[in-house]
Order: C-alpha cells, then sequence, then structure tokens
C-alpha cells in the first residue's frame, strides 16, 4: 500500500509539472493581455504610456523568463502576487478554497444523504409505481440548472423566510452558527444536481447486486430484509457511487462559480473567472494549479477507499 | 473600456443641467440625522484604492468616499470647490492659480500643504507610476507652490476642459505618506475625503468608518459605510428587500422591473437616470467597404435605432447621438440628424453610388461581456438584411475584443463609449486623426481643425458652435460610428436614506450628504 501511494504520489510531479505549464499558456496565450483589459477601449493613453504599464506588470520579459520566474517561485512554495490586487495569491486562494471546500463537503453531504437511502428503497421496489415517480423526480432534479434554483431560492427566502436569507459571507471559525445559514441553500442547490445522479447511480448499482448468491444465503440465514439491503447490498453497491462522489468533488473544488455569484459566496469559482478577465496571470496560473494538485489528492483518496469498501482490493 | 469608475465619469456631468435629482434642501441638511451604517450592494469587490491606476468600475465607488480633488462636480453637474476654496484662470487661460480651504486635514491627521497638491500631480504624470490618465495632464508644464496653501499650474497651451480633467482625473493624498508606502497605494490610502479606510476583505467587504477630520462641518452623517460585494442583480434585488443593503445601482434592464416593484411596495425608492454613456456600431474606415463614407451613411439610413432601443435596450434609454441627453445644451437635437428616420431607398441608392449596388457580406464583432451591445449587433444583422447587406457576428471574448481594438483588427463591432465631462474629452482621442482611442482610423482633416478649436477656445458659445458642427457633420456626413442609444440606471436605496444627491457619473459622491431619516 505504501509504495502504491508512493507511486502515485511520484507521478503525480510530472503531471503537475504539464499542468503548470498548461496553466501558464492558457491565460498567456489567449488575446487580450493585463494591461489591454485595464485599459479597455476608452483610456486615452499614449504608446508610451502602455510601455510604462507592460514593464509595471512585468509582461514586457519574454514568455519563458515569465514562466520560469513563477515556475521558479512555486517550486518553493511561494505563489506569487495578484497583479491587479497587489495581494499574495495565498492569501486569496486560502479563504477562497475555504468556502468553496465547506459549501462542497456540504452539498455531497446532503446529496448522499438523500441518494443512498433513495437508491437502496427505488431499487428494493423495481418498477412499481414510487421506483417509477422515482425516477422521474430525479430525472427532474437533473435536469433543474443551479442558476434558475438559485436564483429562485433567493427571491423566495427573502420574501417569506428573511431571516435565511444572507448576503454578507460570514467565515466558519468566525461564527459557525451565522456561517451555516449562509452555507445552506447554496449548499442545498449544489446537492439537488447531484442527489439526483447519485439516486440513479446508487439504484442501478443495488439492482446488480441484489440479485447475488450471498444475498440469497444472507436472507435464507435468516438476516432481516433492512439489513440485508442497507448493511450488504449497499456497501457493495457503494463503488460506482464513490466514483461519481469523487469526480463530482475535483469538479467542485474548481467552484461553481454560478451558485457562488448568486448566494454571494467568495469562492474560487469567483476568484478565478474574476482572474481570467481581468487576465490576472499569476492569480489565475497559481489557482489553477493549486486545484489540479488537490483533485490529484482527491483521487488517490477515492481511490484507497476502494480498497475499505470492497476488501478483495488490494493495492501493491 | 465599456464601462468605467463612476469617479471618471464624473466629468461627463459637468455640462448637465437635466439630470439633476434629489438636490438636498438646506434645511435638511441642517437636520440630517448622524449615526447609522450604510450597506452598499456592489457587484464586484474593487481592485485598487490607487486612483491614478484605477480603471474598473468598482474602485471608483470607494475612491469617491476616501479623497478629494482641487475641485468637483455639484449636484448641478457644474465646477465648484472642493480643497480649493477659490481658483483663478489667467494669461489667456494658461495659468491656474488654486487657493487652498484652510484646515483640511487628512486621514493621518496630517495638514494639508500646497506641496502634497504638486506631489500628487507629479506622481500622476511619473511615467513610474505609468497612470493611463498622465495624458490628460500633458499640457502641463509646470506646478508651483509659492505658499502653503497656494498651487499655480502653468499649462503649455489653453485646454478648456482643464478643470473638468482635474476633478475627474486627479485625486490628493499626503506626500509624506506616498513616500512612506513607497508609492504602493493599492490597499492603503491616506486621502482627506468623509471616510477613511478600516477594513478590506477580499472578495466580500470593504468597510470604511466616519473620518473625524472632514472639513465640511457636519458631514458625513453614517459612522460606517459598507460596501458588499453580492455580484448577482437579483440577490442585490433580495438583499434590498430584506433590508440588508440600503443602496445599489442597477444598469441591466432585465432587472428594473424587480427593482420598481420594490418601491411600489414601498420597499426601497429608486431614482431612473440617464447614463452618460452611448451605445453604437462602429466602423474600420481603413477598410473597405467602410473606407467609403457613402457606404457608412447608408447604414446609418438603414438602420432603425429605435427598434434597437426596444430591443437591446429593452426601451430603458432614448435614442442618442454621440453627446447623450445627459450632457445638457452640448447635445444637438435629434431632428437635426437626417439619417435618424430609417429610409431605405436612400441607403440603397447610397450603396449603389458608393459602387455596392448588390450589397456586400462584413463581420461584426460583439461581445457577450456587454450584452445589449451583442443584441444590438443582432438587431443590425436583420435590419441590414433589408438592404442587401449581410453581417456575420463574430463572437468574441472580452479580452479578445480589446486586444482586436488595439491592434484595429475588425471590419465594425458593436460596444459602448463614454462622453465624460467635456465634448472634448468625448471626442478627441476618439475622432481625432491618430487619437488614442480613434480604433476607428477616422481621419478628416475638417474634423480635426474643428477639434483643434474647440479645445483651445475659451468661449462657452464658441466651443458650443464647434461642437455642434462636428457632431452634425459626424452623423449627416458618415462618421466612422452609428449612434444608436443611451440607457438608464437605476439607483436603489431604502426609504429610510435621506438627502442622496445624484450627480452625474459620480453617483457614490451624491451620498456624502445622505443621511437616515
Amino acid at each position: 500500500m505504501r509504495s502504491y501511494i508512493l507511486g502515485r504520489l511520484l507521478l503525480a510531479i510530472p503531471t503537475l509539472f504539464g499542468i503548470s505549464a498548461v496553466a501558464f499558456l492558457t491565460i498567456h496565450l489567449i488575446p487580450g493581455n493585463i494591461v489591454e483589459v485595464m485599459l479597455g477601449t476608452r483610456t486615452d493613453v499614449t504608446p508610451a504610456q502602455v510601455a510604462e504599464l507592460n514593464a509595471l506588470y512585468g509582461i514586457d520579459k519574454p514568455l519563458w523568463q515569465q514562466y520560469l520566474t513563477w515556475a521558479g517561485h512555486l517550486i518553493h512554495g511561494d505563489l506569487g502576487f495578484s497583479l491587479r490586487t497587489g495581494l499574495p495569491v495565498t492569501s486569496l486562494l486560502g479563504p477562497a478554497l475555504a468556502v468553496t471546500a465547506e459549501v462542497t463537503i456540504l452539498a455531497i453531504l446532503i446529496a448522499l444523504c438523500i441518494a443512498l437511502p433513495a437508491g437502496t428503497w427505488l431499487a428494493s421496489r423495481r418498477d412499481s409505481a414510487s421506483d417509477v415517480i422515482g425516477r422521474v423526480l430525479s430525472l427532474i432534479a437533473l435536469s433543474i440548472p443551479s442558476f434558475w434554483l438559485g436564483t429562485l431560492l433567493i427571491l423566495v427566502v427573502s420574501i417569506y423566510l428573511p431571516w435565511l436569507s444572507s448576503f454578507a459571507f460570514i467565515p466558519f471559525l468566525q461564527d459557525p452558527g451565522r456561517n451555516l445559514e449562509t452555507m445552506i441553500l447554496p449548499a442545498c442547490t449544489l446537492a439537488l444536481g447531484l442527489s439526483a445522479i447519485l439516486v440513479r447511480m446508487m439504484r442501478a448499482a443495488m439492482l446488480e447486486v441484489l440479485h447475488k448468491d450471498y444475498l440469497r444465503t444472507a436472507r435464507a440465514k435468516g438476516v432481516s430484509g433492512s439489513r440485508v439491503l442497507g448493511v450488504h447490498a449497499m456497501r457493495n453497491a457503494l463503488l460506482p457511487v464513490l466514483t461519481i462522489v469523487g469526480l463530482q468533488v475535483g469538479y467542485l473544488l474548481g467552484g461553481a462559480v454560478v451558485v457562488e455569484n448568486v448566494f454571494t459566496l467568495p469562492g474560487v469559482g469567483r476568484l478565478v473567472v474574476q482572474g481570467i478577465q481581468q487576465r490576472d496571470y499569476p492569480l489565475v496560473q497559481s489557482v489553477v494549479f493549486v486545484v489540479a494538485a488537490l483533485v490529484i489528492v482527491v483521487n488517490l483518496v477515492v481511490d484507497l477507499a476502494y480498497a475499505w469498501v470492497d476488501p478483495r482490493i488490494r493495492y501493491s | 473600456m465599456s464601462r468605467l469608475a463612476p469617479r471618471r465619469m464624473a466629468l461627463a456631468g459637468a455640462l448637465t443641467a437635466g439630470l439633476l435629482i434629489g438636490a438636498v434642501p438646506t434645511h435638511a441638511q441642517r437636520t440630517a440625522a448622524s449615526g447609522g451604517t450604510l450597506t452598499i450592494g456592489v457587484t464586484n469587490d474593487a481592485l485598487t484604492l490607487d486612483t491614478t491606476l484605477t480603471t474598473d468600475e468598482a474602485s471608483g465607488p470607494i475612491e469617491n468616499l476616501l479623497f478629494n480633488s482641487l475641485v468637483k462636480l455639484d449636484a448641478k453637474a457644474r465646477i465648484v470647490p472642493d480643497l480649493a476654496s477659490s481658483w483663478t484662470i489667467t494669461n489667456g487661460g494658461k495659468t491656474y492659480t488654486f487657493h487652498l480651504r484652510p484646515g483640511v486635514m487628512f486621514h493621518d491627521g496630517s495638514a494639508l500643504k500646497s506641496s502634497d497638491v504638486a506631489a500628487s500631480i507629479a506622481r500622476l504624470r511619473d511615467p513610474k507610476t505609468a497612470s493611463p490618465w498622465a495624458s490628460f495632464f500633458t499640457d502641463v508644464a509646470s506646478v508651483g507652490t509659492p505658499d502653503a496653501n497656494t498651487v499655480v499650474i502653468s499649462l503649455a497651451k489653453p485646454y478648456a476642459p482643464f478643470l473638468a480633467v482635474v476633478s475627474s482625473f486627479l485625486s490628493v493624498s499626503s506626500a509624506k505618506f506616498v513616500a512612506a508606502h513607497g508609492g504602493k497605494l493599492t490597499r492603503v490610502e491616506d486621502g482627506t475625503g468623509p471616510y477613511t479606510l478600516q477594513s478590506w476583505v477580499p472578495s466580500t467587504s470593504i468597510t470604511l468608518v466616519k473620518n473625524p477630520h472632514y472639513f465640511v462641518a457636519g458631514q458625513p452623517h453614517f459612522d460606517k459605510v459598507v460596501y458588499q460585494v453580492i455580484p448577482s442583480d437579483a440577490s442585490r434585488v433580495a438583499a434590498l428587500r430584506t433590508g440588508q443593503i440600503q443602496f445599489a445601482a442597477f444598469l441591466d434592464p432585465i432587472y428594473f422591473p424587480q427593482v420598481q416593484q420594490l418601491q411600489q411596495t414601498s420597499q426601497a425608492n429608486v431614482l431612473h437616470v440617464l447614463d452618460i454613456n452611448y451605445h453604437m456600431f462602429g466602423f474600420n474606415t481603413k477598410r473597405k467597404p467602410f473606407n467609403n463614407a457613402l457606404v457608412r451613411l447608408a447604414i446609418s439610413y438603414a438602420i432603425d435605432r429605435n427598434q434597437i432601443l426596444q430591443a437591446a435596450g429593452r426601451g430603458q434609454g432614448v435614442v442618442s447621438g454621440l453627446l447623450t441627453p445627459a450632457l445638457g445644451s452640448w447635445t444637438v437635437p435629434l431632428r437635426q440628424y437626417a439619417p435618424y428616420t430609417p429610409n431605405l431607398a436612400k441607403a440603397k441608392e447610397l450603396l449603389a453610388k458608393a459602387g455596392y449596388p448588390h450589397g456586400f457580406t462584413f463581420s461584426i464583432m460583439a461581445s457577450h461581456y456587454l450584452p445589449s451591445d451583442y443584441t444590438a449587433a443582432e438587431i443590425i444583422q436583420q435590419q441590414l438584411k433589408r438592404i442587401g447587406v449581410t453581417a456575420q457576428i463574430a463572437t468574441t471574448e472580452w479580452g479578445d475584443y480589446v486586444h482586436k481594438w488595439v491592434v484595429r483588427n475588425f471590419d465594425s463591432f458593436t460596444g459602448e463609449n463614454g462622453d465624460w465631462t467635456d465634448p472634448d474629452l468625448a471626442m478627441y482621442a476618439a475622432l481625432h486623426t491618430g487619437g488614442s482611442t480613434n480604433a476607428f482610423q477616422f481621419s478628416d482633416p475638417s474634423i480635426d481643425h474643428l477639434l483643434e478649436q474647440g479645445r483651445a477656445s475659451t468661449s462657452t458659445s464658441a466651443r458650443q458652435s464647434i461642437y455642434n458642427q462636428v457632431q452634425l457633420k459626424l452623423v449627416n456626413d458618415g462618421g466612422p460610428m452609428v449612434y444608436t442609444f443611451a440607457s438608464y440606471w437605476d439607483y436603489a436605496m431604502s426609504p429610510q436614506l435621506k438627502g442622496y444627491a445624484y450627480i452625474p457619473g459620480a453617483s457614490y459622491k451624491g451620498l456624502v450628504e445622505a443621511y437616515y431619516k
């Protein structure tokens, strides 16, 4: 196991190097640099002033030199400074990542709390009226766009439950209660679509295992129906669900921009989108790099969790 | 850029008479209650507090309450004293002598001196600062400080909009403070404004507190002003409804019905005011067929501006020329613009005369960053089919759009332009041969001559006549742009918020006199 983890971590090094190059090149190669975007189409400037601004933001140097400078700092754990705000990227990324991680974890927990029992229950009533209704409902939930649901929730809550509507984000460590108040609606918005995917996945996986011999044996030995479903069958059906959750964590860590905008959450999505719009190179490069590194770690953790769910899986 | 910091646009209101809203009665100032917190919902976090480098729309509203200039605009959009209590213009319009108000203090408690003003001007003009606004001060020959309360600015040649430029682009900071911070003022400030920076939580909020040294007695009224970042317009409407914010500005007309509903239910008061930007359809006059003025004029005749306003602006604006009605008497009445009455027969006739009897094909660069202008491109595409002209929309990401604009790589584009605060600022750089924002590469010696005269003249009536000629010539002879419409803004505020005076282009400065009742 230890050698497996070490191997995966070593493999991550070239991956991260590739990501750093791609992150750097994509933001630099798209047309429109930081100075052009800053000046826009209405600022009366001379070519000399543009040259001064290029020098101020360091984009007058060759691209390879800019990359080596950034990558050199990165190796030393220095993510650099945001060009437009003058702040260290770490001071912007840290709080944003905390917000995104919190809403991601809450959304996944809510989705799992809905999906695991619902998927199992629907599978146990295959093709019954309730199964059909459940499948239709999950399809509807899957089809609802998060920007629509989020906006609707905001408006409805502001009218009927104004105490629950909050637009001033409070960090968890500052006030856990009020933090959860601000998190509950975005987490539910994200969880709805995710739970719909997981319900369908869980149901399908349960149907796969429900006819296995070992469950028949368990029933023959007198194990109760709920225990057969909830313990013996569910654990075996969890593998595909876990895969989906792993992929979704990676996706959500990149930031659910729409939900962050609607619910005023200062998360990673907003940070990186603003960075791209302003061509704030160090900010975008470093955020993409860190998120990519986190996705690698999350996927490793998910792979390791397979072994916990299915003891037959061994890594060596 | 399509949208600039309101502080930058302050100038556009300098000559505006028709847009005055809610000027504060004197007795209201006397009875204004003090205290409380004003929370403003803003769409983006500020990028900087260094006014010399501010170009974004989010930083200006904060700088409005932190800094002062020598002069400013009042609610009637006239140039009035700010840090300078009076000034004289001598030497044929080349020498400006400003007398500073006594007893003004910076936020750190130190006294304002003429050397601070001189240092602020020097920093703005210093190539090391790389300020995009330095070009407005190119004609400054010298800045003298004969005593601690007098600043003498000498210009190399007369420059009519100079006071308007000073009010919009010069902010005064403590020279000692600037030196102590090595000129890095992105996150710190030491202005003289009514509020001072208390805290800044990136992407979340900026909190200002009352400046106890503020030089206007009895102002400001709030103990604290919080700029709360709420990116979604729908969420800002909800926040107004729940009372979590007390002030917010809306530009997207999609949300106007919701904002106005708040007024109908007495949850907010709303000011509906005309913007100083105009929407337009611009041509690359170095490319065929737009190098031909007849083609440009034909397109102008073929376009139904009212239809564009209804579809792209949702009817929330007015059809406009180069100077919008927000600029008051500088604006030429639309009836004098012949192409503003759509005339397809005339358009086809002009096309045939230009050598394109069967039309032509070209592309319109449009960005979703400017949603109204993107829709305008779609409407124009449909309208031009009527005269046999085929337009293809080139959907372009904003950064790419700016890049193509900078390198002049487009056939045509839809976008916004600003009138700033003086016709010279609206026209010179955009229309003079070789002007820095003349992306159209338009060149007309007669227009150049008029623009040079307008800039040098110190007579308002002479300038009025000059700029009328320019506007008429540009529309009736086929200029480089087809002007379409100007939009409204909705400013929504708590019913308890009183005393707010809307200053065109500097709307947040109007909060200095606001209070709760």
